[in-house]
């Protein structure tokens, strides 16, 4: 038996990464808590985690609400126990949809309210939960019934998101 | 969204169903139209002798009853125009005599005696005419000839018109009467589970294994369905529209169902259908109905002795017979229903 | 609420409209189209498997695309060429012909809803 050197790497975080841990530890639990609560129906969430995206974005800039988000989704399937299922996939689907739409929209020169912002996320996320079930799980045309709905609670939650981070941001200033 | 998927494909039942085995669907270009014939519960060698002796006997009648081409009924109107007695071939003289019969219970509006207008009007064609209309001088120059049914006079197998004018185009008839004779045979042969559709105006015979053979009415306007009914064995659904043969010229539209009071395109009326057990009745009906239009269409119907009736007319209405809408499904809901009884 | 999240609030609750108007509006979505041509048997096509049809008839080749569940004529050797007028059909129950050279199509959906149709 021979010793065998051990190295050991030092990681300084930064008061930034403590506090895209914080806001994703954060995001996760919002996320897990919803989970827990049951809706009336299938397929609607408030997507509570997405006040917290958005929060960070208007906060702290594009780069850490997307480092939060992709956290969220790939450590809360981990915890969950999702990682790698259809749940996990559409949960990335719909975060990448958000996140892209709100990048968009975040360097456009229209910049929308916390309320817009929240509608655009709301409806990119659903939209791209939507597209990925459709294409990869059940490409069935009847699917197309239920968009509508779909889209009708995500302006619904995108507007009362939206409000609830624009008090939080109001509050913490 | 787990919950989702299972949800939509419990609801949605995955029902894809392909065509059984043994039903058979086979197209002939027959009669001057697009002729399908749908059968059940037969093997490919029964179902071919069946649609073999169906085309015969559709090319056979066809050749009977065409109005322009040279043949049995081109023979009885050069000898109507004569105005004196000659002897008719009998599957013609039984056809002009219910002809007759339904003419004058349509108190004319169903009138084969105007043969020489729809020819003038160029539908005496298989292509559609491309105009202009013809004039108003020589439409009315044939309206004042009066031609009617009641011109002619049938006795035995001898036949005479009083009026030179009169010319027979058997075109509002002939398909239906047709489908009657054919599927008679077929049901004394022993034939009995298929759908004869003859561009548009059919017949069924039996059902389709254990339910009833379902058939669809056309919307006249959106190429959609408007409404389906479950048949009876030997009911025909014939449907008169102002989509089926027509010219556009200079913007204006001029079909083929043409009003024998005015010499002019009927006007009022997008599409009639009629249900009954007698093809040539339906056939009939569908097209005096068509003309008699909303206001009138009850009364040319009792007379007529038909109960099953639709007409949509140009406003988008539909009218209905009670014993017809009790069978209907409606896949297109119209915008105004009317239920109207005609006894 | 500023004017950006007025205009999104708009345009969302606009596509909202516009896409239960499109999902409810009575039509099902044709699953296969039957093409009858003179003599022929009838050519069963399945709507969601793209391809270029082309069918005899007396005048000619009739040519018929197929595209994402819908299909149209693409040519036929008609005067008039109402067939290629009439454009895309995708619901169940649609009917369209090309009655010069004899060829006719026709739309159903998934659930076979009827046997025959008179029109």
């Amino acid at each position: 038996m021979t010793e065998k050197a051990t190295r050991l790497i030092q990681l300084t975080p930064t008061r930034q990464d403590v506090r895209i841990a914080w806001l994703a530890a954060l995001a996760i639990s919002l996320h897990i808590l919803e989970s827990a609560v049951p809706m009336p129906l299938p397929g609607i969430k408030p997507g509570l985690a997405n006040i917290v995206t958005l929060f960070t974005l208007l906060r702290y800039g594009l780069s850490e609400a997307i480092w939060v988000s992709v956290i969220r989704v790939l450590a809360g399937s981990l915890i969950i126990g999702s990682f790698l299922t259809p749940t996990f996939f559409l949960s990335l689907a719909g975060m990448s949809a958000s996140i892209g739409m709100l990048a968009l929209f975040y360097h456009s020169p229209l910049k929308p309210g916390p309320i817009g912002y929240s509608l655009v996320a709301a409806q990119a996320h659903i939209s791209g939960q939507f597209l990925t079930a459709y294409f990869l799980f059940i490409p069935h045309p009847g699917m197309w019934n239920l968009l509508p709905f779909l889209l009708s609670f995500a302006i619904v939650l995108g507007v009362l998101n939206g409000i609830i981070t624009r008090s939080l941001l109001r509050r913490l200033q | 969204m787990r919950y989702l998927l299972l949800i939509l494909l419990a609801s949605q039942g995955l029902t894809a169903c392909s065509p059984a085995p043994q039903e058979h669907r086979d197209t002939l270009y027959v009669f001057g139209t697009l002729v399908e014939v749908t059968q059940w519960g037969v093997n490919d060698t029964e179902a071919a002798k069946t649609l073999k002796s169906i085309e015969t006997d559709l090319n056979f009648m066809h050749e009977a009853y065409h109005a322009w081409k040279p043949g049995s009924l081109g023979r009885v109107n050069s000898l109507l125009s004569t105005t004196s007695r000659f002897t008719a071939n009998t599957s013609l003289l039984d056809l002009i005599a219910e002809s007759k019969d339904l003419s004058h219970k349509s108190d004319g509006l169903f009138n084969p005696a105007i043969g020489k207008l729809i020819g003038l009007w160029g539908f005496h064609q298989d292509e559609m005419p491309l105009g202009p209309p013809p004039t108003l001088i020589a439409i009315s120059t044939l309206l004042d000839k009066h031609p009617s049914m009641a011109d002619i006079r049938i006795d035995g197998f001898y036949m005479q018109s009083r009026n030179p004018a009169v010319q027979l185009d058997l075109g509002a008839i002939a398909k239906g009467y047709a489908l009657d004779k054919i599927t008679e045979g077929l049901a004394t042969e022993g034939r009995s589970n298929l759908i004869i559709n003859a561009g548009g105006n059919l017949k069924v015979l039996g059902t389709h294994g254990d339910r009833p053979w379902r058939i669809a009415i056309r919307h006249p306007r959106n190429n959609g369905v408007l409404a389906a009914l479950d048949t009876q064995s030997g009911e025909a659904v014939v449907t008169s529209g102002d989509y089926e043969r027509f010219f556009d010229y200079r913007g204006k539209r001029y079909h083929h169902i043409i009003d024998p009071r005015s010499g002019y395109p009927s006007t009022g009326t997008m599409s009639v259908t009629v249900v009954d057990k007698n093809g040539a009745l339906a056939d009939a009906a569908s097209t005096a109905l068509f003309i008699a239009g909303a206001k009138d269409w009850q009364r040319i119907a009792r007379q007529m002795g038909v109960t099953q009736v639709l007409l949509m007319s140009s406003d988008g209405t539909v009218y209905v017979t009670p014993a017809l809408k009790d069978r209907l499904t409606f896949t297109t809901p119209p915008a105004r229903l009317i239920v109207s009884a005609t006894e | 609420m500023n004017r950006t999240d007025l205009i999104i609030l708009g345009l969302s609750l606009a596509l909202i409209v516009g896409l239960f108007i499109r999902t409810f509006h009575p039509h099902e979505d044709g699953a296969y189209a039957y093409i009858r041509s003179d003599g022929a048997s009838v050519q069963r096509v399945d709507l969601h498997h793209d391809q270029i049809i082309r069918v005899k008839g007396p005048l000619g080749e009739t040519v018929f695309e197929v595209n994402a569940g819908k299909i149209r004529f693409i040519n036929s050797p008609c005067p008039n060429k109402i067939c290629i007028h009439s454009g895309w059909h995708d619901a169940a129950g649609d009917f369209a012909a090309c009655l010069p050279n004899r060829v006719t199509l026709e739309i159903k959906g998934s659930t076979s809803s009827y046997d025959s149709l008179s029109y």
